[in-house]
């Protein structure tokens, strides 16, 4: 074991690193280029050293999710039945409601969302450790058309954006991150606002603090608003009003969103930029 | 043995457990917790290495955590470096070569490593935390202890010191 001597020179060792790292905070949070230069060149290069430990770990992974997790699967398993009961009964009424949509989004003059290329992509790893933030990453990057902000979707909904297009990877800022933000439109009277992420705690909710000042109820569906400097084409799903807060400057609403951004394995990332 | 050699060795050993981190450790979770193996070496740096060379090492070590794992560059360096510090000096004190020493003094480490995570992610106003933090303590802690009688022997290499931990003093 390590004697006790040279304290001093310890107190000054720590000092510097501690001094250090709060430079490289700082450093990150003022968006230091360089800096970000950097990490993305670390993380190309250990990226085939991970791939290739992923291919080792996969089938070790399965099942030890199977073994730790088979009471949850159990659970789900009867769960996602029920759903399927449910969904089986709402068809016929999808149909209706895709009908009148249609209609309703000639008449409004909506961007179709199926003009617009998709690119699907895997989520190759979620977050990698306790601490690790609101992203996940996927297997598609500029090589396939992806770009730095791009929305990515799920079926039922936006769960994101990218946040780090990589050549091959990308990074997605999951749309619950508290600096993840986005304009939305209150389907059912046209209310405008500005939403963020409520942090890893909220895993499926979002919260519209910004924008919004009457006629609006639980219930009322929630898509981005679009426009023609936005990050996001309008129109896309985010989820329904689970929460009215009346606040001094106006409604806060609580969205609870439509996909489930914890629970990701293939996503779509829209091929969608913003006008300059 | 050189620092030269133990600087390689040590990067090695840094390397290898990202590895096992972003691969079977991300999915490999009880309670929604996983293990946080880069803590645990950090922490047995400060135990095995002393308080200042142990810092020195898990600085890097944290600093690799932040880049690849997404978390604020130099969050986890500083939350490293501190608790190995703080690990070398408790070392310096009351190391007892066993594996209940190992194992007891690498869950506690790692528990205040957690909470200093916290702690410091919550200062700067980054809401990291994914679960419950007391579930998230004692989770990485168990974790951590498990592994860590592994770990001291693969540090202790490292550092040009091989040994047997022995059952008891």
């Amino acid at each position: 074991m390590a004697a006790p001597t040279h304290r001093g020179r310890s107190w000054y060792t720590i000092g510097l690193l501690v001094l250090t790292a709060l430079t490289l905070l700082t450093l990150d949070f003022r968006g230091f280029g360089p800096l970000e230069t950097a990490q993305n060149g670390v993380r190309s290069a250990f990226a085939p050293v991970r791939s290739a430990g992923n291919a080792v770990a996969e089938p070790f992974g399965n099942g030890l999710e199977g073994l730790f997790n088979y009471g949850d699967l159990e659970a789900e398993n009867a769960e996602l039945r029920l759903q399927i009961a449910a969904l089986e009964g709402e068809a016929f009424q999808n149909q209706v409601d895709d009908d009148e949509l249609e209609r309703l989004k000639k008449a409004a003059g909506l961007v179709e969302i199926g003009d617009i290329p998709l690119e699907l992509a895997e989520v190759v790893s979620g977050p990698l450790g306790n601490f690790s933030g609101q992203s996940v990453e996927i297997n598609k990057g500029k090589l396939d058309g992806v770009r730095d902000g791009m929305p990515v979707v799920t079926g039922a909904g936006l769960v994101g954006r990218v946040l780090e297009a990589g050549r091959n990877r990308s990074t997605v800022q999951l749309v619950t991150d508290p600096d993840f933000t986005v304009g939305i439109r209150v389907t059912a009277d046209g209310e405008v606002g500005l939403a963020h992420g409520d942090g890893a705690g909220s895993p499926r909710q979002i919260t519209v603090d910004q924008g919004i000042s009457d006629g609006v109820s639980v219930g009322d569906l929630v898509i981005t608003s679009g426009g023609r400097t936005s990050r996001f084409p309008p129109g896309l799903a985010i989820g329904i009003v689970s929460d009215v807060i009346d606040q001094d400057r106006g409604l806060e609403l609580k969205v609870a969103l439509n996909a489930n951004p914890t629970d990701i394995g293939f996503v779509s990332v829209v091929l969608y930029e913003a006008a300059e | 043995m050189s620092s030269i050699a133990v600087g390689l060795r040590m990067t090695l050993v840094t390397i290898v457990a990202l590895m096992i981190q972003t691969t079977f450790f991300a999915d490999l979770r009880v309670g929604g917790v996983a293990p946080e193996l880069v803590l645990a070496v950090a922490v047995i740096a400060g135990f095995v290495a002393g308080p200042q060379r142990g810092a020195f090492a898990a600085f890097w070590m944290g600093l690799a955590y932040d880049v690849l794992l997404d978390t604020p560059t130099g969050l986890a360096a500083l939350t490293f470096c501190l608790v190995a510090y703080g690990a070398g000096l408790a070392g310096e004190v009351a190391f007892r070569p066993t594996w209940w020493f190992a194992s007891g003094s690498c869950a506690v480490a790692s528990g205040i490593g957690v909470v200093m995570l916290f702690i410091v992610s919550t200062l700067i106003g980054q809401d990291l935390v994914t679960n419950s933090l007391v579930k998230l303590i004692v989770g990485v802690a168990l974790f951590n202890a498990l592994f860590a009688p592994a770990i001291m022997a693969v540090v202790r290499w490292s550092y040009g010191r091989p040994h047997e931990l022995r059952a008891a003093t």
